[in-house]
C-alpha cells in the first residue's frame, strides 16, 4: 500500500486574509481580558474548549454537525455574525451558522475563515478527546444484550458538548436518558442556542435538528429548588453546581428523572479540576452512597495533571494569568485512583469495582489505529514531537465503575448488571480509534453508520470514523 | 563599501521590537538575497563563534541571548534555523536576524530550519501573524521566497559540522551536501529534507521519524559520518531539550535549543554553544528574559484543553 505524502493540506483550508480591522468571525478561544471572576472564568473554558474542537474539525480531524450551532457570540462580545465565504464570494450570516447547517451542510462550514488556528498538537489533542469520550459513550451504550431504553448517561459539566445528538440510532435506542448538568450560565446559553435553531429550522420548513432526535424539548424556569431544564423524551440539560451534591441530586432525580437502578455512566470531561478536593471527594462519595442509590454506576474522566515537574508548574502559572484556577489538581493518575479510593468509589464492602486508566500520550499510541494515524498524519505536520509528549503525558484519562453485588440478582425489570470490566477493556482497546469507510461501516449491521463525528470527506479521503467491534477478551 | 545607514537605522527600531515596514521588509530582503546566494552549503564558519538553535519568535528571549552570549560583531554566531513559528514575534525575530546578517554578514552565520518554510509556517504561525501584523500576506511572502536562499548547514574549522536537524540516508559525504540544489520550498523528502528534519536516536541505523518527514539516525551513522568527513561532532537543534543542550551518540552529536520555556508553555532552559580559538566549547544556559513593557503577553497564554 502506498502512504500518502507526510503532510498536504489544501489551499481551501484557510479562507481569504481578513483586513486588520476586520472583527473576528468566530469567538476568539481565549477570551480578550481576564475574567476578574474566576467562577466566570471556569465557565468560559467551555468557549476555550468550543473553539478547540472548531480549529480541529477545520484541520479536517473529524466533522462535527452539530459544532456549528453553538459557534454563536459566546462570550458577548464576539458580535452577532459570522462570515462565511463560498466560490461565490464571502457573506455576513446569522448567529450560529444555521444557514450553513440546514441548506448546505458541511460545505459552507469549512469555507468559514477563522484567524485564530490552534496550533496541530492542540488540533490532535483535542481529537484524541473527543474521539475516546465519543468511542467510550457508544462502547456503554452498545454493549451485547443490553435491552433498548435501559442505560443512563450523565454529563457532569457538560458545556456545549454536541455528542448526544450525534449517538448512533444503536447507541440511542438503548439510553433511556441523556442528561447533561452545567452552570446555570451555560446551560442558558445552550438552550438558547439550541431553541433558536430549532425555531430557525421550522421557519424555514426543514427538520428541526435538536427536536427532531429525542423529541419536543421542553424548556422550564429556574422555580424554587427546581434548577432551569431543557427536557425531552431521553434528553434533558439541567442546571445544577456539581461541587453541591444536594443540588445535583434534585437536578438528577427530579428534573432529570434518572433511575437508580439503570446502570449509568458519568462522564467529566475536563470538570474536576476546576472543584475543591473536599468536594471533588464529596461527589464522588456521593455516586455509590446508599442513601443516592445508584446500583451499578461508572465514570470516565479526562483532565490534566500537574506531574510535579517544570511543564506542570508553567500550566499552573499560565492558567493563573487568565484567572483559571486548579484547586482539584492532582499529580499523576495514582493520585486520581487514590482519590476514588479515599472517596469510597473503589472501596466499598459488597460492590464490585475496577479501575484503568493512562495517561494521553500512552492512550494515543495505544488507540489511534494504524491506517487512522496514518490519516491525521496527512493532516497538518506535527512537528513538535517533544512538546506533543510533554503535554499529552500532562493528561489522564480513566474509567472506574462501582456496582452493587446483588445487582442483576434482583428482579431483572429492577436492576440491570452492566458488564462493566468489558466496557472499560473496550474504551481503551488497542487500535479502537479507527478509519473506516462509509461502505464497511454501512455493510456491518451490527455497528451501523455513526451519525455524527464523521471524517470530513472533501473527496479525498471520505468515510466515516467508526468503531471497531472488540475483540473478545 | 556598502552603505549601512538604512541597516542601522532598521536594526535600531527591530530591537525596539518594532517591525519595519512593508517597503523596508523588501528592501531588506532584496538585499539579503544577494548576500544569501553567494553563501554555500557548507557554509565555512572560524571560531571563535556562539552556535546557538532554534529561536521560534520568542524575540525578547534573542535579546536575553545577546545579552548572555555578547553583541555583535564583538560576538560571532552561527544560528541554526528556526528563527519564525509558535512565538509571537516571528515577524521582529527574522527581521533582526537578516538584518544583522546584512550588516555583519562575515560575523553572523544563519541557517535554514524546517520551518523556514512556506508549508509549515502556514500551520505554526508566521502566516497567521504576517496577516495579523501587516494586514496582507506580502511579508510572508517575502520572507518565505528568502528562506529558499539559507544555507543549508556549516562546517566550523571544517571539524564541526552544524545543521537544523541531522544526517541523511542519502548524503554519506559533504560533498552530497555541496551538489545539492537548495534554492526550493524545502521538499518532502530526499537529502535536503532530511539535514533540515532528522533527528538521532538511541536506535542504531535509520529509523521512520515520529514527524513524518527526515530520519532517525544512530550512533553507528554519526561515527561514520564523523570518520568519512573528518569531523569530531555534529552541532544541531530541532529537537526541544529541557536542559537547552543535549549530548548524545557518546559526544558525537549535541542538541543546542535556545528558545527558553519554549511556546511560553514548557519551562525548560535554553542553552547557547560558546566555541573558542581553540575549539573548546563551554555552554551557558538562560532562562526567559524578564518581561517588561511585553503587555499582551500575560493576556495570550498558549493553549491548553480545558
Amino acid at each position: 500500500m502506498s502512504s500518502p505524502p507526510p503532510f498536504r493540506f489544501p489551499p481551501s483550508h484557510r479562507g481569504p486574509p481578513r483586513g486588520p480591522g476586520q472583527p473576528s468571525p468566530f469567538p476568539s478561544g481565549r477570551s480578550n481580558s481576564t475574567p476578574a471572576d474566576p467562577a466566570e472564568a471556569v465557565r468560559l473554558t467551555n468557549d476555550d474548549a468550543q473553539f478547540s474542537k472548531l480549529s480541529a474539525m477545520r484541520s479536517g480531524y473529524f466533522i462535527d454537525d452539530y459544532l456549528p450551532f453553538f459557534m454563536q457570540p459566546l462570550s458577548g462580545d464576539a458580535g452577532p455574525e459570522a462570515v462565511i465565504s463560498t466560490a461565490e464570494g464571502s457573506a455576513r450570516i446569522d448567529p450560529g451558522c444555521v444557514h450553513s447547517r440546514l441548506t448546505r451542510p458541511a460545505f459552507a462550514l469549512r469555507q468559514v475563515a477563522y484567524p485564530d488556528r490552534r496550533p496541530p498538537v492542540i488540533n490532535r489533542g483535542t481529537y484524541i478527546r473527543v474521539r475516546l469520550f465519543d468511542w467510550a459513550v457508544e462502547a456503554f451504550l452498545r454493549q451485547p444484550g443490553v435491552g433498548p431504553g435501559s442505560l443512563q448517561v450523565v454529563s457532569i459539566g457538560a458545556g456545549f458538548d454536541t455528542r448526544p445528538f450525534y449517538l448512533s440510532a444503536g447507541a440511542r435506542e438503548n439510553l433511556r436518558t441523556y442528561v447533561e448538568v452545567d452552570f446555570p450560565e451555560v446551560v442558558a446559553r445552550k438552550m438558547a442556542a439550541m431553541q433558536q435553531a430549532d425555531h430557525f429550522a421550522q421557519t424555514q420548513g426543514l427538520d428541526l435538528p435538536f427536536a427532531s432526535v429525542y423529541g419536543p424539548l421542553h424548556a422550564s424556569a429556574a422555580d424554587g429548588d427546581l434548577p432551569l431544564s431543557l427536557t425531552s423524551e431521553k434528553y434533558a440539560l439541567v442546571a445544577a453546581d456539581a461541587a453541591d451534591t444536594a443540588a445535583l441530586g434534585r437536578a438528577l432525580f427530579d428534573v432529570a428523572r434518572l433511575d437508580r437502578h439503570r446502570p449509568t455512566l458519568f462522564l467529566f470531561e475536563c470538570v474536576m479540576v476546576y472543584i475543591r478536593p473536599a468536594a471533588a471527594d464529596g461527589l464522588f462519595a456521593w455516586l455509590v452512597a446508599p442513601d443516592t442509590g445508584f446500583s451499578s454506576v461508572g465514570m470516565l474522566l479526562f483532565e490534566m495533571i500537574g506531574g510535579g515537574d517544570h511543564f506542570g508548574e508553567m500550566m499552573v502559572k499560565n492558567l493563573k494569568s487568565r484567572n483559571i484556577q486548579l484547586p482539584g489538581l492532582l499529580d499523576d493518575l495514582g493520585a486520581h485512583r487514590a482519590r476514588l479510593q479515599r472517596a469510597g468509589f473503589l472501596q466499598t464492602p459488597s460492590r464490585r469495582t475496577g479501575f484503568a486508566g493512562f495517561n494521553l500520550h500512552e492512550l494515543f499510541a495505544r488507540v489511534v489505529s494504524r491506517a487512522e494515524l496514518r490519516r491525521l498524519n496527512t493532516l497538518e505536520p506535527l512537528d513538535e514531537v517533544e512538546e506533543w509528549a510533554l503535554l499529552m503525558s500532562h493528561y489522564v484519562m480513566y474509567c472506574g465503575y462501582s456496582e452493587a453485588e446483588a445487582a442483576g440478582a434482583k428482579s431483572a425489570t429492577q436492576q440491570v448488571a452492566h458488564p462493566w470490566e468489558a466496557f472499560q477493556q473496550r474504551c481503551f482497546a488497542q487500535g479502537c480509534l479507527e478509519s473506516r469507510s462509509i461502505d464497511r461501516a454501512a455493510a456491518d449491521p451490527a455497528l451501523g453508520p455513526i451519525p455524527g463525528g464523521r471524517l470530513p470527506d472533501g473527496g479525498r479521503t471520505g468515510g466515516r470514523l467508526s468503531f471497531r467491534a472488540p475483540s473478545p477478551p | 563599501m556598502s552603505d549601512f545607514t538604512d541597516v542601522d537605522r532598521w536594526i535600531d527600531q527591530l530591537s525596539r521590537c518594532e517591525k519595519l515596514s512593508e517597503s523596508d521588509i523588501r528592501k531588506l530582503v532584496e538585499m539579503a538575497r544577494e548576500v544569501l546566494s553567494k553563501e554555500e552549503n557548507v557554509q565555512q564558519v572560524n571560531c571563535p563563534v556562539t552556535v546557538c538553535g532554534d529561536i521560534h519568535g520568542q524575540f525578547h528571549d534573542l535579546q536575553e541571548l545577546f545579552r548572555i552570549g555578547g553583541e555583535l560583531p564583538n560576538t560571532n554566531y552561527l544560528f541554526m534555523g528556526d528563527y519564525v513559528d509558535r512565538g509571537y514575534y516571528s515577524v521582529e525575530t527574522v527581521t533582526l536576524l537578516v538584518a544583522l546578517k546584512l550588516r555583519y554578514r562575515h560575523r553572523i552565520t544563519i541557517l535554514r530550519g524546517n520551518h523556514e518554510s512556506r508549508q509549515i509556517t502556514q500551520v505554526y504561525g508566521f502566516y497567521d501573524e504576517c496577516l495579523r501584523k501587516y494586514g496582507n500576506a506580502n511579508v510572508w511572502k517575502m520572507f518565505t521566497d528568502l528562506f529558499d536562499y539559507l544555507p543549508l548547514t556549516a562546517l566550523i574549522e571544517n571539524q564541526i559540522f552544524c545543521l537544523h536537524g541531522g544526517l541523511s540516508p542519502s548524503v554519506d559525504t559533504l560533498d552530497h551536501i555541496r551538489l545539492v540544489n537548495r534554492v526550493i520550498e524545502v521538499p518532502h523528502e530526499g537529502a535536503m529534507c532530511d539535514l533540515l528534519w532528522s533527528d538521532p536516536d538511541d536506535r542504531l541505523g535509520w529509523g521512520i521519524s515520529p514527524r513524518g518527514a527526515g530520519y532517525t539516525f544512530g550512533q553507528d551513522v554519526s561515527e561514520q559520518f564523523n570518520h568519512n568527513n573528518g569531523l569530531t561532532l555534529i552541532a544541531r537543534a530541532h529537537q526541544l531539550v529541557m536542559e537547552g543542550y543535549n549530548w548524545c551518540h557518546e559526544r558525537k552529536v549535541v542538541t543546542i535549543f535556545s528558545a527558553p520555556n519554549y511556546c511560553y508553555r514548557c519551562n525548560n532552559q535554553a542553552a547557547i554553544m560558546e566555541i573558542d580559538e581553540h575549539l573548546k566549547y563551554t555552554f551557558l544556559q538562560f532562562d526567559p528574559a524578564p518581561r517588561r513593557g511585553e503587555p499582551h503577553v500575560s493576556r495570550k497564554t498558549p493553549d491548553y484543553f480545558l
